[in-house]
């Protein structure tokens, strides 16, 4: 199948790996102008097989691998992919991004996307070069960390290739994936697709690694102007002062000052907003004392990662939810070990977030006497045998596999257990930035900044507005998550649209025009619910600020302006949303631990807690939905997601289990009903 | 005896994170900072501020003992 638009190579690969069957996935020229790519387009993919998905971890669950169509045409920082299936973290859709070179690779091969059903007997790798696809036996494999296995594969594709070194992407697991820790991650280079688990379901395939490699090229539908504005794209990114001086710099790891300044900063299992040691792990001691060199994906300008020692190596450096979760989170102020920990926990085939909040629900668990695990904060000798012991499922480390939602449930502290739908949450502390509280409340992959929305941008780091009102919340994130949704879909990593607030009012704090847009903000929202409810009526180009939707119009000849790249990413988000009601998600679980929201942060002071109820009923108005969470009629319409299979599918009983069911599994198993 | 933080790039670019030195006000220590580091004054007077923890304008007046802190805008994810 091709494709009339520019930007996609037209096929979609299905692999059986029950079967070893290689077919081509049917998708349309009309599938591609209204799911785009990335998250969308999978979540799409998936909602058309939802009723056959067993169980997050059956062989029926898709593992569906997406590119973007700005992902080879040379826009800034437009090599990211994604992967999404059912997570067996929390039971609904899950979607995970991740940097590195695989989804240019596949594009090269002549793929927009990868999808993979079934399950192999035995270990298997998969080789894709162009439209030869092979799999090989992984038994040799099985066991190894990601870093071997990466070093292995590239000399067996050496091998086959008479000893030259073959240019290719690869996505792989180690022992945490093999082993179903529910939060394992893919791993690809020094990146990772960390969230939901998505290595646990490669893993439940038995499927070690992919590799990817090709000589086809991407073309653009107007390939001069494209290299136009990609030219002036990167020069505006480079002169951002997030996008071309804070990132690069600094990385992600420079928020951990602003944080603790702003009270954001999780402390002692997010107990707390401040962490008194936070100047020995915070961005500048790690850019003053241990970077070794700044790194990027392909084609970004912004080069947000670090790179630091560890045993002597070169490696990937934390950031900042590492930096935050395993420092103040867990009572931890030693940088050296948070490097080290960040590096096994990659080996391992871990996502950072999760393994973190796990374990400082643990700590706090057995502080409060609830489970006598042995974990305490501020002790950090065990840890780095407790990861090993995660992700190979011995002793406590197999229970902490499960983790915080299962564990709460077994163990009781429901309300410290920091999750929403069952993914932790990242190291945003969201009494003091309420916004964002609604949007890990509302994210629809879980406890996720990033697919919230990311209000605390405007909430005390880039912009001051006031983070403890609930005005304007609900639209702001809204309009966030929409626009978020198509950036990553677009195969666009999301750091891109910091550059969506004009520089100068970031640059200038003190000035009065940033001063008044600070105050202006909270009485913003119908202004924004006009955007959100019709998206339509912004048929421009946003000049300067906002390049995306020129860069999909000139790449994929779509006719695409902001309004219509806004409705995008919201058809995006309503049809995720449609999927996780499917699986029996409605307004009860779009919901904090009462750590958020009936604790104050600050003793006596009720603002510093996340009023979720009041900025739920604006948000689902907002968006469309009924005061149950479920998206109406008229909204499916209008993003003519009304004729879809899913929307017309019964709710299913929900797929994530915990501890009863396996108990109940256990004792059917030993013939005790 | 006030104490100066500066965290963020600015720490990056003029080389000093702290710096301890009586004052009795943020513009008069921006002026201070400028002096130490070579740095225009006018990278210092655009940060955010927060004295003794609470975020402040640029006209606080600053007293003995207390902590100023100096912040770049940031974002990340």
């Amino acid at each position: 199948m091709s494709t009339n638009y520019g930007g996609y190579m037209g096929k979609v690969a299905l692999v059986d790996l029950a079967t070893g069957r290689i077919s081509e996935y049917p998708w349309t020229d009309e599938e591609r102008r209204l799911f785009i790519g990335g998250k969308t387009m999978a979540a799409k993919i998936i909602s058309d097989h939802l009723s056959e998905i067993v169980s997050p971890l059956d062989p029926s669950n898709l593992l569906v691998v997406t590119t973007g169509p700005l992902t080879g045409t040379g826009a800034p920082s437009s090599s990211r992919f994604n992967i999404s299936t059912i997570s067996p973290l929390t039971g609904i859709l899950t979607s995970s991004n991740c940097g590195g070179n695989f989804g240019y690779y596949l594009k090269k091969a002549g793929y927009d996307a990868l999808i993979i059903t079934g399950r192999s007997e035995t270990p298997v790798w998969l080789q894709i070069h162009n439209d030869t696809f092979r799999l090989h036996p992984a038994d040799d494999m099985w066991g190894m960390l990601t870093g071997h296995v990466q070093e292995h594969l590239d000399e067996k594709l050496a091998e086959g290739a008479n000893g030259r070194k073959v240019k290719n992407g690869k996505i792989v697991i180690g022992p945490a994936g093999e082993n179903l820790v529910r939060y394992a991650s893919v791993v690809s280079n020094e990146r990772l697709a960390g969230r939901g688990g998505v290595g646990a379901v490669m893993g439940s395939k038995n499927l070690k690694a992919v590799t990817v490699s090709g000589n086809k090229m991407v073309q653009a539908k107007k390939p001069e102007q494209m290299l136009k504005l990609n030219q002036k794209w990167f020069k505006y990114l480079h002169g951002h002062p997030l996008t071309g001086d804070q990132m690069p710099r600094l990385g992600t790891a420079g928020l951990v000052s602003a944080m603790q300044f702003n009270g954001q900063l999780s402390t002692k299992n997010y107990k707390y907003g401040q962490y008194e040691d936070y100047e020995k792990v915070n961005g500048e001691t790690l850019a003053e004392k241990y970077n070794i060199v700044n790194k990027g994906c392909l084609t970004c300008p912004i080069k947000c990662a670090r790179t630091v020692e560890v045993n002597g190596k070169a490696v990937k450096g934390p950031e900042l939810e590492t930096l935050g979760l395993l420092g103040g989170g867990i009572l931890n102020n030693d940088i050296e070990l948070i490097f080290k920990w960040n590096f096994e926990l990659d080996e391992l085939g871990m996502d950072t977030i999760s393994a973190a909040n796990t374990l400082s629900y643990a700590m706090e668990a057995n502080e409060q006497g609830l489970w006598d695990n042995g974990l305490e904060f501020g002790r950090t000798e065990t840890i780095s045998q407790l990861w090993d012991d995660i992700a190979h499922r011995r002793g406590v480390g197999n229970e902490l596999a499960e983790g915080s939602r299962w564990l709460s449930e077994k163990y009781g502290g429901k309300d410290f257990a920091v999750h929403a739908k069952g993914m932790e949450l990242a190291a945003y502390e969201p009494r003091r930035a309420v916004g964002l509280g609604l949007g890990y409340a509302t994210s629809n992959r879980g406890g996720c900044h990033l697919n919230g929305g990311y209000m605390v941008i405007m909430e005390g780091l880039g912009l001051a507005m006031d983070a403890q009102t609930p005005h304007a919340k609900a639209d702001g994130t809204v309009m966030f998550q929409d626009l978020m949704e198509c950036i990553s879909a677009t195969g666009q990593c999301l750091f891109t649209s910091y550059a969506f607030f004009p520089f100068f009012l970031l640059k200038y704090p003190q000035a009065w025009y940033t001063k008044a847009v600070n105050k202006i903000l909270p009485m913003a929202g119908p202004v924004m619910r006009i955007i959100n409810k019709y998206p339509e009526i912004a048929c421009i180009h946003l000049p300067v600020i906002f390049n995306q939707s020129k860069a999909m119009e000139l790449a994929t000849g779509m006719n695409m302006k902001f309004g219509t790249y806004i409705k995008a990413g919201k058809r995006g988000y309503v049809l995720e949303r449609l999927i996780n009601t499917k699986l029996g998600i409605t307004a009860a679980d779009d919901k904090l631990p009462k750590r958020f929201t009936d604790t104050p942060q600050v003793e006596g002071d009720d603002s510093t807690k996340v009023p979720l109820e009041t900025m739920k009923k604006v948000y689902y108005d907002a968006r469309g939905f009924d005061q149950n969470g479920l998206p109406k009629e008229k909204i499916l319409k209008k993003l003519k997601l009304d004729n879809l299979a899913v929307a017309k599918m019964p709710v299913r009983q929900p797929l994530w289990e915990g501890p009863a069911a396996a108990e109940k599994k256990e004792a059917c198993a030993d013939g005790n009903h | 005896m006030v104490t100066i933080k500066i965290y963020g790039t600015l720490r990056l670019k003029c080389g000093m994170g702290q710096l301890e030195t009586y004052t009795d006000s943020i513009k008069d220590a921006c002026r201070l900072l400028a002096l130490a580091t070579g740095t225009p004054e006018k990278e210092f007077r655009r940060c955010k501020f927060a004295v003794n923890g609470k975020r402040v304008g640029l006209g606080t007046k600053l007293s003995d003992g207390d902590e100023l802190v100096l912040l770049a805008p940031s974002g990340g994810g």
